[in-house]
């Protein structure tokens, strides 16, 4: 399509049905035009918005569906891929694998919940093997003791306290705390 | 579609006009528009950062024995309360409703019950606090968020929050003998 001088002319898309009908047959078209400009301009936005939510990080944080994050607004980025503890008010799980009942830790005094800490202790050494047989060179964030705590919002603190304190035992040192970002 | 064509180019000048190619436009468009929204993360996970979350038994003192800490905020059943590094006082900061925070188990529309934290915890007041106790002493950085073992951790995020939206990232969580 060559470009031509702009003005005003009469289309089928613009133009208006009865003067159409006065120039024409007066017969139906069979064809519809297509508005090329609105539709480059909509893909076009799409695109722009598109690539503006891509996340090139390619981290990702399964979210278990019966868990309902807190929101905040200073929240970073998730970087790396560390384990994720869930705690929900029924049970508390390792890697998205249920382990130990929160009625366990949810009386009063109980610190210890031994299938927790043993699954926790394990997730410890397969990592530090890892870096040991890779001579370093793979350093997970599990080696480096990191651990990301995903709770729901009505847990009471008293499990988010045990679970973190087990986790300390078990040799994971520093906890970040999964949440939805707030607009 | 049709490549270049020249319109015009008197007198052997070369023209200025170019057409563009719509389709293979048209194209491209589509296919990223495709890609884009496959790989697209609709949710928006992201995490708070703990300086120190080791908390035991003893937790009453047990988050933070080895740097000194210069701000401890209490989140009990009845508020908060901000002790100030240095002062004597402490400052209550009361709720706005005369129960601080409920669980709230009503059913959704589908009739599953997805149970909700009410909270009335003033967080605009600790804001201002805190606001002015960094006006004082704009290098501190370090606060102790003690909370009751009743507290839900909504409050706990929402508490951090506001901390690390003043610039106190250093955040220790501590916890009261149960």
């Amino acid at each position: 399509m060559p470009i031509v001088t702009p003005g005003r002319r009469i289309g089928s898309a613009y133009g208006s049905l009865t003067l159409a009908k006065k120039l024409g047959t007066g017969r139906r078209s069979g064809y519809a035009s297509l508005f090329l400009t609105p539709m480059v301009d909509m893909f076009t936005i799409m695109v722009l918005y598109l690539i503006q939510q891509f996340s090139a990080t390619g981290q990702f944080l399964f979210v278990d569906p019966e868990v309902k994050l807190p929101r905040a607004q200073r929240a970073a980025t998730i970087e790396g891929s560390p384990p994720v503890i869930t705690i929900t008010n029924e049970t508390i799980s390792v890697q998205g694998k249920a382990v130990e009942d929160t009625a366990v830790l949810s009386k009063d005094g109980g610190w210890e919940a031994p299938r927790l800490e043993q699954a926790l202790r394990e997730l410890r050494k397969l990592s530090t093997d890892v870096e040991q047989s890779t001579g370093g060179r793979v350093v997970t964030d599990s080696a480096q003791g990191i651990v990301m705590v995903q709770a729901d919002l009505t847990v009471p603190y008293v499990l988010v306290k045990k679970v973190l304190f087990i986790a300390s035992k078990s040799g994971f040192e520093r906890a970040d705390f999964a949440v939805m970002r707030a607009k | 579609m049709a490549g270049v064509i020249g319109m015009g180019g008197r007198g052997g000048r070369r023209p200025v006009d170019a057409e563009i190619h719509l389709v293979p436009l048209i194209d491209l468009l589509s296919s990223l528009i495709s890609f884009l929204l496959m790989t697209a993360v609709w949710v928006q996970v992201s995490r708070l950062e703990l300086k120190n979350g080791a908390t035991g038994p003893d937790a009453a003192t047990a988050a933070a024995t080895d740097a000194p800490v210069p701000v401890r905020v209490h989140i009990h059943a009845r508020g908060f309360s901000v002790v100030e590094p240095g002062q004597s006082g402490v400052t209550q900061i009361a709720c706005l409703a005369s129960e601080c925070a409920r669980i709230d188990r009503r059913p959704d529309a589908d009739g599953h019950i997805k149970p909700q934290v009410v909270s009335s915890y003033d967080y605009a007041r600790l804001g201002e606090v805190l606001s002015q106790l960094k006006a004082r002493v704009p290098a501190q950085k370090d606060v102790v968020i003690q909370l009751d073992d009743r507290v839900p951790y909504n409050e706990m995020i929402h508490t951090m929050d506001v901390c690390l939206g003043l610039g106190l990232d250093g955040i220790s969580l501590s916890g009261t003998s149960s």
